[in-house]
């Protein structure tokens, strides 16, 4: 397919390929760090070729870089452009039963500013004094020319420009798509929830993007041009800056990107809960409501992340209160995905294996961020790995299984081909429980005391007996990178000789799955699909009745006698769930 | 509970009033105005953050005057305000025009004339500060910093929609209908002024 194609499908496979290569290029730092940690000071196996004084060992510079930049590129350029560049631009169209994106060039332009971040992010390995490392958070005065003189952190700092610039213009598409482009029918009670849950996502894009926007201008202005916006202190001129405005803006669009980056992850557990349980999704319009409050509470929380930075006490109980506050919506969703499990018919697929194990790491996740949005708790677990657990449960793992739900789910419709299911579902469950291993091995350190960051903790007799816990957590992380292997077989084996996917593989009635073929054709649907119902039709008494099977396509009208025969892509195994 | 999934009859025809035709002309110059909407609308955040920024530096220490006249910063501003009234007249003009008429429409034109005496004044006065006031950076601190850069920033945007314009004629140039793009880059030039009230709110004034 043409690279300058600006059909949504292939924009798509352009973001799916170039993230799983970002994936894959973070998740190797991220081993880096974890050997550090582990045998700290100790040359890498393999790594001399790249650091040659050292004999592979990280130097204190080279571990502050891979962490930067294993961070950076994992948010910016890997979990976001594969939920939205890849997820995002291949499903939306399809599941509003829309011909395309609203944009479908600035779709393309989008990626390729990408792409060009993403370059940025690479060469920046290339150059004197090497990449960026002032954590992936860029704060000044750290990610100031006084402290990071190299043009390596200069290119990234663009590159997270570029990649803010691509989500900006994804999000405006997306927003604008589901508002003008829905089929005739498709009314916003019918979408699917995953649908929702990018809307959302994207309508925090196009605000809160920015924000980030302006405060990187602001640091490469300090950086380029002299400007004193954050440098303070000794390396002050003219009376000097202030770092923690940047702080502010930054986190202004950092919090609400957690839920941009889960909402969508949401949305498809929303989907698959049902799709899998053969049941409707209990309590649609609250689930949907729900999310939508999540995302109008997300703008307005962020000031827990600057619990220690001396801010108002006033300011820090509002703002704790308000924190705590968003778990309500979000324990609603939650109710409402085991309520639809509950005497469902369920069927362990590997989207809906992805989707419960999404379930329960960002559960975990989002009961230790309690700790961290109440000032009593958060003020002793600030900087410790207690939030890098944390987060990396919520933002990393749930967002990452959340990927994988969707990938498994939509790789027949957009390839044509059936992943090898066994493999699927033994990835999905390995890489779950070996999240929870290194990320709850963090948790612990962290609670130990373990702060953030540190090259070799054991410098500090309080942290030396921690040493076993991050061994062990060590080989649960190589352990979670060796099965990523049985995904790369998987994908590998199946686009080579794969055999050809079924119609309708999952047995569900969203538009893309009854009314377009797969892979699907420029322009999606021989002719505009006009849709009569929601989502969730399935295990209704009068489809089995009459087409004798559980589920009913969104846009299929329903026929007045009961079927004469069964179709062969209508199985009559019927469930115990709605249909009993 | 689930309401809108199961078979209600109720649910069983299409409702068609909240779904727009997904064809026609018109629907997809909606859709591009809703998106051109939105884009201004959210880019504003941009603005609004430096903002919340140069806010930030005010309410810690004294903002000094600039060296450069208030009144004279103020006017250079009412050419894009001037920009606000005249721009919707000539696109409405224009757009009257019959669709095979030759004649370049005049919108781009009289944008592009008013941006250029915009920057050249704007360009004016920083060159001043600079070379005659010796309001530099570093030097200058946050103060000349939000001064330069911030006044930089916003020129940038006026080229991108002046740059804009010049494509609108490009595409006039070579055959393309532009009358229903004239409402659309209109706004630009809106969200350019607009955010300029917030720049002499936030910078400018003492």
């Amino acid at each position: 397919m043409s690279l300058s194609s600006s059909d949504h499908k292939a924009v798509a496979r352009r973001y799916l390929w170039s993230g799983l290569g970002f994936l894959a290029f973070g998740g190797l730092l991220a081993l880096l760090i974890r050997w550090q940690w582990a045998f700290p000071g100790q040359p890498v196996p393999g790594l001399a070729w790249a650091l040659p004084e050292s004999h592979g060992a990280l130097t204190p510079p080279t571990y502050t870089a891979v962490f930067t930049t294993h961070g950076l590129v994992m948010i910016f350029f890997a979990v976001t452009p594969l939920l939205f560049g890849a997820l995002g631009h291949f499903v939306v169209p399809l599941a509003i039963g829309a011909r395309g994106l609203a944009f479908p060039r600035l779709s393309s332009v989008g990626f390729w500013v990408y792409a060009l971040g993403g370059a940025l992010v690479l060469a920046s390995f290339g150059l004197r004094l090497g990449p960026a490392s002032a954590g992936w958070t860029g704060y000044p005065p750290l990610s100031t020319s006084v402290f990071t003189p190299g043009l390596g952190q200069t290119l990234v700092t663009v590159a997270v420009l570029c990649a803010g610039v691509s989500a900006f213009l994804y999000g405006l598409n997306f927003v604008v798509t589901v508002v003008r482009c829905r089929a005739p029918g498709m009314t916003w009670g019918r979408l699917p929830l995953t649908v929702w849950g990018l809307f959302f996502a994207s309508v925090l894009n196009v605000l809160f993007v920015p924000v980030l926007a302006a405060a990187t201008v602001l640091v490469l202005m300090d950086r380029l041009l002299g400007t004193q916006f954050f440098v303070a202190g000794a390396a002050a001129v003219g009376g000097g800056g202030d770092p923690l405005v940047y702080q502010h803006l930054f986190w202004l669009f950092g919090h609400p990107e957690v839920y941009i980056l889960i909402l969508p992850a949401w949305g498809m557990v929303g989907d698959f809960v049902a799709f899998f349980s053969r049941r409707p999704a209990h309590g649609y319009r609250l689930t949907a409501g729900a999310m939508g409050a999540v995302s109008a509470l997300s703008g307005l929380v962020y000031a827990h992340h600057l619990f220690t930075s001396g801010m108002s006490p006033v300011l820090g109980r509002t703002f704790m209160v308000l924190t705590l506050l968003i778990s309500l919506p979000a324990e609603v969703m939650f109710l409402n995905w085991l309520m639809t499990l509950w005497r469902g018919s369920v069927r362990l697929t590997s989207p809906m294996l992805a989707a419960l194990a999404t379930m329960s790491v960002f559960g975990l996740g989002g009961i230790t961020g309690l700790a961290l949005g109440a000032v009593a708790t958060d003020v002793p677990l600030h900087g410790t790995l207690w939030v890098v657990g944390h987060f990396h449960l919520t933002m990393g793992a749930a967002s990452f299984l959340g990927v994988f739900a969707g990938l498994y789910f939509w790789f027949p419709k957009m390839f044509g081909r059936a992943l090898h299911e066994g493999l699927a579902k033994a990835h999905v469950l390995a890489s779950a429980v070996l999240f929870l291993g290194v990320f709850g091995g963090q948790l612990a350190a962290g609670y130990a005391g373990q702060l953030r960051r540190l090259y070799d903790p054991y410098q500090y007799t309080y942290l030396r007996h921690l040493l076993p816990l991050n061994q062990w957590t060590t080989a649960c992380a190589f352990l979670l990178g060796a099965v990523q292997g049985l995904f790369v077989v998987n994908l590998a084996w199946t686009l080579r000789r794969g055999r050809a996917a079924d119609a309708n593989p999952w047995r569900v009635g969203t538009l893309e799955w009854t009314c377009a073929p797969s892979p699907p054709p420029e322009g999606n649907f021989a002719r505009p699909p006009v849709v009569l119902r929601g989502p969730h039709a399935l295990s209704q008494p009068e489809s089995i009745e009459r087409l004798g099977r559980d589920w009913l396509g969104q846009a299929e009208d329903l026929p007045a006698s009961p079927a004469t025969a069964t179709s062969p892509e209508a199985p009559v195994a019927l469930t115990s769930g709605g249909a009993s | 509970m689930s309401t809108d999934s199961t078979l209600d009859p109720r649910t069983e025809s299409p409702s068609v009033e909240t779904s727009p035709p997904s064809t026609g002309a018109s629907h997809e110059e909606g859709t591009r105005w809703l998106g051109t909407v939105l884009a201004w609308s959210a880019w504003a955040m941009f603005f609004v953050s430096l903002v919340f920024a140069v806010g930030w530096y005010r309410m810690r220490a004294p903002w000094p005057s600039l060296p450069i006249s208030r009144w004279a910063l103020g006017l250079t501003g009412l050419v894009l305000l001037a920009g606000d009234g005249v721009l919707p007249l000539v696109a409405r003009r224009d757009r009257r025009e019959p669709s095979g008429a030759r004649r370049s429409p005049l919108t781009p034109w009289v944008a592009m004339g008013l941006g250029l005496v915009f920057l050249a004044l704007q360009a004016t006065w920083t060159h001043l500060a600079w070379w005659d006031e010796h309001l530099r950076i570093p030097e200058g601190g946050v103060p000349a910093s939000a001064f330069y850069g911030l006044t930089a920033l916003h020129a940038l945007h006026v080229v991108g929609v002046m740059s804009g314009f010049f494509f609108l004629v490009l595409r006039h140039l070579r055959g393309a209908d532009v009358r229903t793009s004239l409402r659309r880059h209109v706004l630009g030039w809106r969200f350019v002024s607009g955010m300029w009230l917030l720049l002499f709110a936030a910078v400018y004034l003492p």
